[in-house]
């Protein structure tokens, strides 16, 4: 485990270097981030024009939860986003050799060797409109509900990526297919509460592409509501899904096919 | 599983790899006609080949395009998994992909890149250490060492994009040996590179096998590679191996011919020199003053003695053909036998 986390160090510190390269680019992501972001709480101010509360949650609440979409977000990005896009043409284009070499667990290397540094300011900004709206609505900081939130938080993320590399997966026998680009479009629901959302679509959200868990419900520990049942089948979903997508892996390992070089 | 002093490096038993893949018809309707109806093919890269190689053994891989030679070193690297057969190498079985496995071995492809492109060499060398557990010490002696024998030290801190395509190619060996594998697969290492370039890696991996004992497999397209490293070959066709044994006997076997010249001093009668030949097939030269005649084995020395008595004689040499064309006679054989020209 360590080990993993020192690996990842060097990758981080790899694609910082590389970074270092494109200066403008760096700023320019930072940037985009932050204008989304500001659209975003915008499009709220209109929403919340009219009325005070929107299916129980407020205007600051709601931002909050956009606020913890946004880390979430970010941090998929950091991780995650830029591996995933390309895994499906490393398996077509053969460039997985390389990675199927080493005496290192594939889909860990596959999944988290680029780290986009850039997206670590957008982290901030969105923990920044966290605690910015939490104060507005009013929020206790106390150690039960952060640490609370945070553990959602973390499921969350785990589950994401879960999702996201169990499609990628499916690459190793189909070339490439749509999957990917469906969820990188669903995962944007966050930005909502999921109550805002009704019937299986709800359910959907919370179990089957669980963004709910990286968004809502760490806005709502935050607001209180710790729900140990929910917290429960978080931690439950998360493990089994890790080992779960990396059996999933390692069996599509088998199929590939490399590509003739 | 520790291998004994005895048991060979690379074992393998029957080996077969079947490739899927979908037959695509040209332009649009055919596109969506696949879609609709998809017909599986298979294609057998590999049929049914064994083959033993020792510690410290240097092998080279010929064959022709799309014999199979890099479908059986991914095989042996854990890179596909084998459609049947029985592959074990160090006295693991790759395709459990073992951690230990992978660690004892190491791939280098002419055509892939390991290392990032944007970044020095050295971030990845870093990488590499930390992937294969290298001890801080034990890393910079070794990476010291191969960088001495490479002449590649001044550039581990240039980015690779900056690199020449040989200086890249040495680092990226430089990079698939700091963890001092016991086996090395090599897969066309010196495609695209010139003479001096492909000369000194030739070098560096003779080097290596006699320094560290490295078990070497070699795949090449270039003749001098195989010449210059491996004291044994296998050829392989259509999936199969056709010959396994010493470059020499290969030679000896495909070309059962020696050649045999003479450069004369002064213009010989042609009544002389035409008794000499006999009816041995005369080579073309460019200096008139030569003779070059393609002789069977067993009349090289009466033919030599016959070309030193027909006139003065300057020089007289006997050789065996080139490989190159060797090779060519052998692979022209292979595709004449499958119906192609
Ligand atoms: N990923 C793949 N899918 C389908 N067929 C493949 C694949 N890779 C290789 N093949 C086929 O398998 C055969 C063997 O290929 P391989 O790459 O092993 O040949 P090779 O001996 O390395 O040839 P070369 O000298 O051209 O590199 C070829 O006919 C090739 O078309
Ligand atoms: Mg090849």
């Amino acid at each position: 485990m360590l080990r993993y986390v020192r690996l990842w160090w060097r990758f981080a510190i790899m694609s910082l270097v590389r970074e270092a390269e494109y200066r403008v680019s760096f700023a320019v992501s930072v940037l985009v981030g932050i204008i989304s972001l500001a659209i975003a709480v915008l499009t709220y101010g209109v929403l919340y024009g009219y009325t005070e509360d929107v299916e129980g949650w407020s205007r600051a609440e709601v931002l909050m939860v956009l606020g913890c979409f946004r880390v979430a977000e970010s941090l998929i990005e950091l991780l995650v986003a830029r591996n995933m896009w390309n895994i499906a043409e490393h398996i077509r284009e053969g460039d997985m050799d390389y990675v199927l070499v080493r005496p290192v667990s594939s889909q860990f290397l596959a999944s988290l060797r680029v780290v986009n540094p850039s997206e670590g300011v957008n982290a901030l900004v969105g923990l920044g409109l966290v605690v910015y709206a939490g104060n507005m609505a009013g929020v206790e900081w106390s150690l039960e509900r952060v640490a609370a939130a945070l553990v959602f938080g973390i499921c969350g993320l785990i589950l994401l990526y879960s999702v996201w590399c169990l499609a990628v997966t499916f690459g190793f026998w189909f070339q490439s297919g749509p999957l990917e680009s469906v969820l990188f479009w669903l995962i944007d629901t966050g930005r909502y509460p999921v109550t805002f959302f009704k019937g299986w679509v709800r359910l959907f959200l919370m179990f089957i592409f669980p963004v709910a868990f990286a968004s809502t419900f760490p806005a709502q520990a935050l607001r209180g509501e710790i729900n140990p049942r929910l917290l429960l089948a978080g931690i439950l979903m998360a493990s089994l899904s890790l080992v779960g997508t990396n059996r999933f892996w390692n069996y599509g390992v088998r199929h590939y096919s490399s590509a003739s070089s | 599983m520790p291998e004994t002093q005895h048991s060979p490096a690379i074992e393998v038993e029957g080996l077969v790899k079947e490739y899927e893949y979908h037959h695509k018809e040209p332009g649009l309707r055919g596109s969506l006609r696949s879609l609709l109806r998809r017909e599986t093919l298979h294609k057998r890269a590999v049929d049914n080949i064994s083959f033993q190689i020792q510690p410290g053994e240097v092998v080279g891989f010929l064959g022709p395009n799309g014999a199979g030679k890099t479908t059986t070193l991914k095989v042996l690297c854990a890179l596909l998994y084998p459609t049947s057969g029985s592959v074990s190498v160090l006295g693991h079985v790759p395709s459990r992909r073992e951690a230990s496995y992978l660690r004892s071995i190491a791939l280098v492809m002419g055509q892939k890149n390991m290392l990032w492109w944007d970044i020095p060499a050295m971030e990845t060398l870093l990488l590499h250490k930390e992937m294969y557990r290298i001890p801080e010490r034990e890393f910079r002696t070794t990476v010291d060492e191969l960088s001495e024998m490479l002449e590649v030290g001044h550039l581990l801190r240039v980015q690779v994009r900056k690199l020449s395509l040989g200086e890249r190619m040495k680092m990226e060996l430089l990079a698939a040996l700091v963890h001092a594998p016991d086996v090395l697969f090599l897969d066309e290492p010196t495609i695209g590179l010139d003479v001096v370039s492909q000369a000194r890696v030739r070098e560096f991996l003779k080097g290596l096998n006699a320094q560290q004992g490295t078990t070497i497999l070699l795949t090449s397209h270039y003749m001098d590679d195989i010449e210059a490293l491996c004291p044994r070959v296998m050829l392989i066709d259509m999936g199969r191996i056709g010959y396994d044994g010493p470059l020499a006997s290969l030679v000896e076997r495909t070309s059962p011919h020696k050649l045999v010249s003479a450069v004369y001093a002064e213009p010989v009668p042609r009544d002389e020199l035409l008794n000499a030949i006999g009816s041995l097939p005369v080579q073309p030269t460019d200096d008139p003053l030569k003779v070059s005649l393609a002789v069977p084995r067993d009349q090289v020395a009466e033919v030599a003695s016959r070309l030193l008595r027909a006139g003065r004689i300057a020089d007289l040499s006997i050789e065996e053909p080139p490989v190159e064309e060797v090779i060519r006679e052998v692979f022209g054989k292979a595709a004449g036998e499958r119906g192609v020209s």
